[in-house]
């Protein structure tokens, strides 16, 4: 729990009313793009091939409109991966190359909901899963673009998987339409583990919630119990029934083990998406990627299917 | 250092060879209260550069040869008086004074109206509890630390916050005093009310330019607030209801003029009010207080002996509770201080005070639901004793020494949680340290026109176990020291007289601080932790100089003075880059360390007496920071950097009843860091931030008003009233507050907009308050 939310609750409760509001019209004028890199490696049962996203960031614009998106992604990149001393490139591949069953596929597993998306866009990809997926080694990727170069790494930590799934009641109130899900982990003594969690409904694309990270230090080593709370979409409104699951659903946990680097990426980026407020400080999003913003990111997964009780 | 101690030594063999002098003391106090009176000014009227002024204690003393001398007793507001002495040998005199004056003047400067001018001071300012009372007040909450941000050099966090940022220092640079106690949070509900309740302050000092060596442990300022001491003579009862809390004040001897007592408080209410519409909610249970309550009690055991007991506690307390979901948050947290104090006057002209004093700052947080549980418990306690000597050798020379001794505990955030199954604990330790400071200092008036007020304090700091080293683990016992620091603080003014009217003032001050607050926000927090200096965190340290002009113009009527300063700051705090707030490690290994720079002009013109009367303060100053592991060691601003602050205060007495009080703040925007771009990851827009606090929000100004109605100038009537009128942003100006951005998550579907929103929180504010006082003469 971030003690700030509390003070957010006091300050609403007695400025709430008096405040007005204003908008801030931003001069972009000294704007410098820079390379945006998404790119996860992922181990598990039914993991997509190693992708990357290669895009540019953008002014601060009043709309983002589909001539900005469609100068958003970078095209002709050469995209590489060594892993000890092979060098493993990734293919190009573009949203309107392929047959809209598998653009869909696609758009779901790196997490878009392929109505939205409007725009063609292309990813690089290891097309024919030529890269092994090994735990625990570094893998480089270099990015050529033109006369730049963009560096990261990354390592695929050890699996700890949820061991027990059960449903409850929900608190408070009585809810005959909705549970919560607990899960139960059996933490490693020996590491600092970093997890990451996504759901979704019956339905639904599998994302990770608004804090979605967290590490074992509360619970290091020792048979643990938590809430698995359903994530919610964005620009989802936080309800009554926010975080729960509807019974009867079939729905999917995927979980997954990540690096320090990757979980400090995610861990100040999802901060630094609720930091606004009168008394919130920026944060600085801490990527791993030389002379870019993003995430290089290695992950372990398992995805699980599960019934909501009745 | 040798420079210093030759200096001292000389000054003290000037004093021995002295001739044989009769000295005179006693006490000042006000007529009708029997409260002391601080700083009063004691002269001959044949030579008024001969003379003293009253302690901490209203006690004063004058060690003159033997003769016959008019000896004046003067204080701004109050009828001098004037006494006949044939000094053959050695006197006590107790003086009362009279206010009878008050609401003719602007009691700017407790002091002589020369002392401007003659004192061996600078950048110091004290704010009498009447004059704050005429300001006008947010919600009309009466508030002490706001006053202070009117004068120039002071600047605050925010919009209506109590956090003060003196000449380009941060907040935890200040050393508030409360009765001698240290008070290390100094405000309520975030910030916006200070814990200082106005009934049970007699007097406030702020020393924000060059510290006397009496004072430690901060580098950037002094705010020593004194509570009353209780009405000696009869009791009152006096007490105002406002649209967000009540005051109620009592006070009176225990036994006529030797000892007396005062009992004050303050509470919220305003949720409180709301708790029937709450009740019938999902939201049953959710409030929000704070409370204040201040007592003292004096007893004068004979004429060379006085204790007195001063105690304060005041808490904020939240409570939110949500049945739908069987949640629940209890938050309290506040301060509690305790002194006791016994002055000894050792001879006539040696007093004495050895004070003994308890503070302790905590805050904790607790939440529930269901058969999960999460607590936070943070603070710092501090057990001090303190003993101080004035010794009054002559017209010339008012020494004084003593020393100090804190052991400190601080308790970082210790968090214990339980999932129902399994209790889970953040096993962090408290730290410790003994904090220790001895110091002397010479007021000296060398000549009518050249004066010197030098001393040095030696402070040390120990940090001690019981400690874990985290880099190798090696374990200290209790009480076994792990790191220490020693830090010698040479303090230095010099005051050369041009004529009587004018002066030319400087000074140089080197202090040290060992006990640090980092803030991660963009204001200070009940949350942000205080920690001691350790192995990684070292003393902060300050260096100052500082020189100005000084005069007084139109018989005086016009105080006037024009000071620059420049200060080093070194081993400054901050969060490391990316810092997100976690309860996993120790703090201080989040934390880089910096250095820092500020420089300014301060222009101050006080108009004091008539029925217009008041003061303008400019400010021009820089304020920079850099750190190695902050954006590569570039030079930044400070958050706090505002170049133009202007505050102009006019106070207007239409007649016996009506007093009318304006003023007008004016301030460079505040500095932030501004989003330099967007960047897609995880299918939603993410936001770069620029260089740190590279921009501003837009300039700061606003106008407030206030309207009292008073019938207290009817005499004989035991019960007066007045009834406050205050406009808070007169002419609603939409300050900026904070920003906030608006950024559509689907940015795929090709009409997301983002947008960057200000928000302004106070806009035009009426308030209205009705205060009382019941006298039973």
């Amino acid at each position: 729990m971030k003690l700030q939310f509390v003070f957010y609750i006091i300050s609403f409760l007695f400025f709430g009313l008096i405040s007005c509001e204003e908008e801030v019209v931003h001069d972009n004028s000294n704007f410098t793009p820079q390379y945006v890199i998404e790119s996860y490696i992922e181990k598990s049962g039914n993991a997509f091939p190693p992708y990357l996203l290669l895009t540019k960031s953008i002014g601060f614009y009043s709309k983002i409109d589909l001539s900005v998106l469609n100068n958003l992604f970078v095209s002709g990149a050469k995209v590489s991966i060594l892993l000890g001393n092979n060098k493993y490139e990734l293919d190009e591949v573009c949203l309107s190359q392929l047959p809209s069953e598998i653009r869909k596929e696609i758009l779901i597993n790196i997490g878009l909901n392929p109505d939205s998306v409007s725009i063609d866009f292309c990813a690089y990809i290891d097309v024919n899963r030529r890269l092994p997926i090994q735990l625990n080694t570094r893998y480089e990727l270099e990015i050529v673009i033109n006369t730049d170069t963009i560096k990261s790494y990354t390592t695929i930590p050890d699996f700890n998987p949820i061991d027990t799934f059960w449903f409850a009641d929900v608190p408070g109130l009585v809810n005959d339409s909705f549970a919560q899900l607990f899960g139960r982990i059996k933490d490693l003594p020996t590491q600092v583990d970093y997890y990451r969690y996504f759901t979704a409904g019956q339905g639904e694309s599998i994302i990770p919630d608004i804090v979605s990270v967290f590490d074992d230090f509360f619970f290091n080593g020792q048979n643990f119990k938590f809430t698995i709370p359903k994530a919610r979409a964005p620009g989802e409104e936080f309800t009554d029934i926010s975080g729960y699951f509807r019974r009867g659903d079939t729905i999917k946990i995927k979980w997954c083990n990540i690096d320090k680097a990757h979980y400090d990426f995610w861990n100040t980026l999802e901060v630094s998406r609720t930091r606004q407020g009168p008394f919130s400080n920026y944060i600085r999003i801490k990527g791993n990627i030389v002379n870019g913003l993003g995430i290089f990111g290695g992950q372990q997964c398992e995805t699980y299917t599960l019934v909501v009780i009745e | 250092m040798k420079f210093y101690t030759t200096l001292i030594f000389l000054c003290l063999a000037e004093v021995i060879h002295t001739q044989k002098l009769f000295t005179l003391n006693g006490y000042v106090n006000e007529m009708g209260s029997g409260e002391s009176l601080i700083g009063v000014n004691i002269f001959l009227k044949s030579n008024p550069t001969k003379g003293s002024t009253t302690n901490s204690y209203g006690f004063y003393s004058l060690t003159l040869p033997e003769g016959e001398y008019d000896i004046v007793y003067s204080y701004i507001g109050y009828t001098n008086v004037e006494k006949k002495i044939i000094l053959t040998h050695n006197q006590s005199l107790n003086i009362n004074l009279n206010s009878g004056i008050t609401l003719e003047e602007i009691v700017i400067s407790s002091e002589d109206i020369k002392k401007n001018v003659q004192s061996n001071e600078m950048g110091t300012q004290e704010l009498n509890i009447e004059t704050v009372r005429k300001l006008p007040a947010l919600f009309g909450e009466v508030d002490i630390i706001k006053s202070l941000q009117l004068l120039p050099g002071i600047s605050s966090a925010s919009e209506g916050a109590t956090g003060l940022y003196v000449r380009g220092g941060g907040p935890d640079q200040n050393l508030v005093l409360l009765d001698e106690a240290i008070v290390y949070n100094t405000g309520h509900l975030l910030g916006f009310f200070s814990v200082f309740n106005s009934d049970a302050i007699k007097n406030t000092k702020l020393i924000k330019g060059s510290m006397p060596a009496e004072y430690g442990g901060r580098i950037s300022s002094v705010i020593d607030v004194q509570m009353k001491e209780g009405n000696m003579e009869n009791y009152t009862i006096e007490g105002g209801v406002g649209l967000i809390s009540s005051r109620l004040t009592i006070q009176g001897p225990i036994a006529k003029n030797k000892s007396s007592f005062i009992i004050s408080g303050r509470r919220t209410y305003v949720l409180d009010l709301a708790q029937p519409f709450i009740k019938n909610t999902d939201f049953a249970g959710t409030n929000y207080y704070f409370y204040d309550l201040n007592s003292k009690v004096n007893y004068r055991l004979s004429p060379r002996d006085r204790i007195y007991i001063s105690t304060y506690f005041g808490r904020d307390v939240f409570k939110f509770s949500n049945t739908e979901r069987d949640f629940s948050v209890r938050l309290p947290y506040g301060n509690a201080t305790a002194t006791f104090r016994w002055n000894h006057l050792i001879n006539n002209n040696i007093f004495s005070n050895l004070s003994l004093l308890y503070n302790n700052y905590n805050f904790n947080l607790g939440a529930d639901q269901e058969v999960f549980s999460v607590s936070v418990k943070s603070g710092i306690k501090d057990f001090s004793a303190k003993g101080d000597i004035d010794y009054y050798p002559n017209t010339q020379h008012h020494i004084k020494t003593g020393f100090r001794y804190t052991y400190h505990i601080l308790t970082p955030n210790l968090v214990n949680a339980s999932n129902g199954e399994v209790d889970f604990s953040t096993k962090l330790e408290p730290k410790y340290g003994h904090e220790s400071e001895v110091y002397i200092l010479d007021d000296w008036k060398i000549r009518s026109k050249l004066g010197l007020n030098y001393g040095i304090r030696f402070s040390t700091f120990t940090q001690v176990g019981p400690y874990t080293r985290s880099t190798d683990s090696v374990i200290y016992k209790s009480g076994e020291a792990v790191k220490t620091y020693v830090i010698p603080e040479p303090r230095l003014v010099f005051n050369y007289g041009l004529n009587q009217n004018q002066s030319i003032k400087g000074g140089v001050n080197l202090s040290g601080q060992y006990i640090h607050l980092v803030s991660n926000s963009g204001t200070t927090f009940p949350t942000d932790i205080w920690v001691p200096s350790t192995e990684k965190v070292r003393p902060q340290i300050g260096i100052q100089y500082a020189i100005g002009y000084f005069r007084n113009l139109m018989d005086n009527a016009i105080e006037f003075s024009i000071e620059t300063y420049y200060k080093t700051l070194m081993n400054q705090l901050d969060y490391r880059e990316s810092y997100v707030e976690n309860f996993s490690s120790d703090v201080e290994t989040e934390f880089v360390r910096g250095n820092g720079q500020a420089f300014g002009l301060e222009l101050f013109v006080a108009k004091k007496r008539g029925k217009l009367n008041g003061w303008i303060g400019y400010t021009l100053s820089r304020t920079e920071r850099w750190f190695d592991e902050i954006e590569n060691g570039r030079v930044f601003p400070a958050v706090y950097d505002r170049p133009h602050d202007i505050s102009i205060v006019t106070n207007y007495e239409i007649n016996k009843k009506w007093q009318l009080s304006v003023s007008f703040t004016y301030a460079t925007g505040r500095r932030f860091t501004p989003i330099k771009s967007l960047f897609i990851i995880d299918s939603k827009p993410n936001i770069e931030y620029g260089p740190r606090n590279s921009d501003r929000l837009k300039d700061y100004h606003r106008m407030d008003l206030s309207l009292i109605y008073s019938n207290k100038n009817v005499k004989k009537k035991r019960f007066h009233s007045s009834w406050a009128f205050s406009i808070y942003n007169l002419y609603n100006r939409k300050n900026p507050f904070f920003s906030y951005t608006d950024i559509d998550n689907d940015v795929f579907s090709g009409n997301a907009t983002a947008k960057q929103i200000n928000v302004s929180l106070f806009t035009l504010i009426p308030s209205i308050s009705w205060n009382f006082n019941w006298n039973t003469k």
